[in-house]
């Protein structure tokens, strides 16, 4: 029951595919605010030479590796590793091509889900601000997430389900149209739609003229060279980490995608138009947008902190907070979210492609069973995400397969490549049809400077490793809806001993410890705890006193602005809820389901290649 | 914004338009379209 292989219609669709492949969320959040918190307009030095020394090599091995294997008859990295390296264990290694992408897959899909979520509230004015009712738009998202101890806005997590079932099942219906039918047909409309909607919110962004700050004043913070930074290596490794997130090698896509393409058709151009292309998004648009709408809304002075505030933040909190303070907040809500949305999906189905792959091509499963298998892996697998959301499964899931795992996969693949195939025959695939040349400069650097690099960043990036995970402390004000002003804190160092104190609790206790209190806020930033109430095992960590002492530390206080829009403080009176919470158990089920993940498909490799050596007409 | 932001920034984004438009232009000039 040997199944036919796919195949691309057009050579602009296959480029548009790629290019959808790596342009994600990433190239339009990400890649600002790295930029900003790494020496602003000198972060583009380390960034280009990065591009040259680790994602333009990446980008042609990673084709040259596909089409290879696709001679083969492979379209996933098992099967690729396989015919490079003749040994029993070649095969081994590709499971990295396999569990890396289904565990990416898991949490980014959710991601991805908040943007359609998102698109959504904007659409239907979701988070707009009403008489009486304010949506704090921080606290929104965390409680959309499950992540709050209040319920102002959200009482569970079941509309994030809701959403995130939508996009599993998008994602995997497209996948289930094949290559050319699915992944080319929505690159094909998603890429111009993104580029389209890029315009759109550029022209609006750059046509807002001054409000606390202008445009301007974003784009000077960007692009501003701080050289003193050139020499942090820290600066260098963000570089090339970014370099590295943003053309999607690294999950066995590319590789997949390449080895639709005949023999004697150009790949070495083609995977330079893709770079290209995600690279004109990234560092036009990249800088266009979220920055500069945030020097607009908040001042110049406001934008390290907000660059700062991680990438989530800028584009769930601070952009929707910009949007609906224009006028038109459901067009422009709504085209910001569907932007993320379209890059984030025109990734995911790339990324999930492999497996198809693999199930299709090695385990000679029909496409609508390969599909149902990796639907069903997709949405159990994606529940913990959801429910333990706060527990920081998420983040775990990220930092092995979405930041380890693939520098660990790009180390393998240009080792074999370079080391093993070799460079020259490597070369010869690459140019086999090319329609340029790839300067010979880069056969040395492919085979001493990426992989050094890239070896580089694995160790500076496994330093960061937390194996044993900290209690995490939620707080949030359980009212907040009620009032329209601000609740800001000013934060100090001296909160962590109290902190440290509440996690030494929860570590004793082995389990989530709650807490609630009443709290009066002075207009002249007193701070007085009303009544107190506390899980037992909770009490003598923090105490009603401590409290008060804890909240004094962050400088908590609630800010309005007056008629005049001066801002002023008030007296408000409060309730607070706060839940430390006993991570471990569930950072371990994450390890857990990842190590699952690479058992089952190791499995599945030796079962597939048990059945070629017993039965080679079939596999023929 | 000073000169060398400017001149940084639009050095940059020519240098990424040029390459992308390069790219495309070599790709559509080539008779064979297909994959």
């Amino acid at each position: 029951m040997a199944t036919t292989r796919e195949a691309w219609g057009s050579r602009i669709g296959l480029i548009l595919a790629a290019a959808g492949n790596a342009i994600g969320i990433g190239n339009l959040l990400r890649f600002p605010a790295q930029a900003a918190q790494n020496g602003g307009g000198a972060f583009i030095i380390p960034y280009l030479v990065s591009l040259l020394l680790f994602g333009l090599p990446l980008m042609w091995v990673a084709w040259a590796v596909g089409r290879y294997g696709g001679r083969f008859g492979h379209s996933s990295l098992p099967g690729m590793f396989d015919v490079i390296w003749k040994k029993p264990a070649s095969k081994y290694l590709g499971v990295l091509g396999l569990a890396i992408p289904v565990v990416f897959c898991l949490y980014y899909t959710y991601i991805e889900s908040w943007c359609l979520a998102y698109a959504y509230f904007s659409l239907t004015a979701g988070y707009t601000n009403a008489p009486g009712y304010t949506v704090d738009l921080s606290v929104f998202l965390r409680e959309y997430l499950g992540d709050a101890t209040s319920s102002s806005y959200f009482s569970g997590v079941m509309p994030a389900l809701g959403f995130l079932l939508i996009v599993v099942l998008l994602n995997v219906w497209i996948l289930s149209q094949g290559i050319m039918k699915g992944i080319e047909r929505l690159a094909k409309i998603a890429i111009p739609l993104l580029l389209i909607f890029c315009v759109a919110l550029a022209v609006r962004v750059l046509t807002l003229g001054k409000i606390e700050g202008t445009a301007l004043d974003g784009l000077a913070y960007l692009w501003t060279p701080n050289f003193s930074a050139l020499t942090n290596p820290q600066v260098w490794i963000a570089a090339a980490g970014q370099i590295f997130f943003t053309l999607g090698v690294g999950f066995g896509a590319l590789e997949c995608f390449a080895s639709y393409v005949r023999s004697k058709q150009d790949i070495a151009l083609t995977s330079l138009t893709t770079a290209s292309t995600n690279e004109f998004v990234e560092i036009i648009f990249g800088s266009m947008i979220a920055i500069p709408a945030a020097a607009i809304f908040f001042g110049p002075g406001q934008i390290e902190a907000i660059a700062g505030s991680g990438t989530f933040s800028i584009g769930m909190v601070s952009m929707p907070e910009i949007l609906r303070s224009t006028p038109g907040l459901p067009f422009f809500g709504t085209i910001w979210f569907l932007l993320l949305f379209f890059a984030a999906f025109t990734s995911s189905v790339a990324i999930a492609q492999p497996v198809m792959a693999f199930l299709q091509d090695e385990a000679k499963l029909s496409r609508g069973v390969s599909a149902t298998i990796l639907g069903l892996l997709w949405i159990l697998g994606s529940l913990p995400v959801i429910f333990f959301y706060k527990y920081g499964v998420l983040d775990e899931f990220d930092f092995w397969a979405g930041t380890i795992g693939l520098v660990a996969l790009a180390i393998v693949e240009v080792v074999l490549f370079s080391w093993v195939l070799g460079t020259s025959k490597g070369w010869e695939e690459l140019h086999d049809g090319a329609l340029i040349r790839v300067p010979r400069l880069f056969m040395f650097i492919l085979k001493y400077i990426t992989p050094l690099g890239l070896i580089s960043i694995f160790l500076a990036w496994a330093l960061q490793a937390n194996l044993s995970p900290t209690p995490k402390i939620n707080w949030n004000v359980v009212d907040r809806h009620l009032y329209p002003g601000k609740f800001v804190t000013g934060g100090s160092s001296s909160v962590q001993a109290i902190e440290e104190e509440i996690r030494r609790a929860v570590q004793a206790s082995g389990r989530d410890l709650k807490a609630w209190a009443g709290v009066r806020l002075g207009h002249d930033g007193t701070i007085t705890v009303t009544n107190y109430a506390a899980d037992p095992s909770l009490e003598r960590a923090l105490t009603a006193e401590k409290l008060q002492r804890w909240l004094e530390l962050m400088g908590l206080r609630y800010e309005e602005k007056n008629p005049q829009g001066n801002v002023e403080k008030k007296d408000v009176a409060i309730t607070i809820a706060i839940e430390a919470l006993d991570r471990s158990s569930y950072i371990w089920l994450a390890r857990i389901i990842i190590i699952g993940f690479f058992a089952a498909f190791t499995a599945m490799i030796a079962v597939v290649w048990r059945k070629r050596k017993n039965d080679p007409e079939e596999f023929a | 914004m000073s000169a060398g932001a400017v001149i940084l920034m639009l050095a940059t984004w020519l240098g990424v338009t040029a390459l992308t438009v390069f790219c495309f232009a070599r790709i559509l000039k080539h008779k064979d379209r297909s994959p």
